[in-house]
């Protein structure tokens, strides 16, 4: 039987924050804690941990509020894919 | 192209750069090295397996049997700001309120009235209710290590 890993990454959604801009705008905000429990060199236990956020491009709040062709999943989306490669690129570089 | 810069807590300055896709911060974890097989696990229990090769984290089929609840929280900074429009925390994200709307925070911004705020906040708890945040963004970062 395989080992378990001695690393292990723990990810929370922390927060969803939509921010007034200028001019009835918003921008979406979402915060992710990313936490790594590791066994270092010298075979001590660790723990790492670190925030990710992400800001998106203003709209306007009535874009947000109708939310045609499915604006705000979107959005939700466009943010997990650039957390999710600022998180993987800082584990592995 | 606009250059910001975010204090989020005490260790940790975030650059990020503004463009059309919007930006996310960088960070300061340890890295993970060549083949090194780790564990990765929501606020919840989700868990995915995830492998590194040759430097670089890919996603695996492997499932581990831990669970959750090693995770560390406690992470300062996550306080809402003065111009948040609505303002949802990690239980609202996760749980909901019952009962009720969406466990939101209203910020003091006045740039939005109360009913657009109400309409944003409804139409957000309708998305929550068919989809899984958590689990979305724990499905981005697999997929993401993928394409590495």
């Amino acid at each position: 039987m395989e080992k378990d890993p001695d690393t292990t990454i723990g990810l929370r959604l922390e927060r969803l924050t939509f921010e007034a801009t200028r001019g009835d705008k918003i921008a979406l905000q979402v915060t992710v804690s990313v936490t790594v429990n590791y066994v270092d060199a010298k075979n001590r236990e660790r723990t790492k941990s670190s925030l990710f956020s992400y800001e998106g491009s203003p709209a306007f709040s009535q874009s947000w509020i109708s939310d045609e062709d499915g604006f705000l999943e979107n959005n939700l989306k466009d943010s997990y894919r650039a957390l999710a490669e600022n998180i993987v690129v800082g584990l592995s570089r | 192209m606009q250059l910001c810069l975010i204090r989020l807590a005490r260790n940790a300055v975030l650059a990020c750069a503004v463009s059309l896709v919007g930006c996310a911060s960088t960070n300061q974890l340890p890295t993970l090295g060549a083949h090194e097989r780790v564990r990765i696990v929501s606020g919840i229990d989700d868990e995915l397996g995830l492998s590194v090769t040759k430097g670089k984290v890919v996603a695996a089929d492997t499932k581990t049997g831990a669970k959750a609840g090693m995770v560390v929280g406690a992470v300062a900074g996550l306080s809402c700001g003065p111009l948040a429009v609505l303002c949802v925390p990690l239980g609202a994200i996760i749980y909901g309120a019952q009962g009720g709307a969406i466990g939101l925070l209203v910020g003091a911004a006045k740039s939005l009235p109360s009913e657009k705020t109400e309409q944003l906040s409804s139409r957000l708890e309708e998305l929550r209710a068919t989809h899984d945040f958590q689990a979305e963004l724990l499905s981005a970062v697999t997929q993401g290590a993928a394409r590495r």
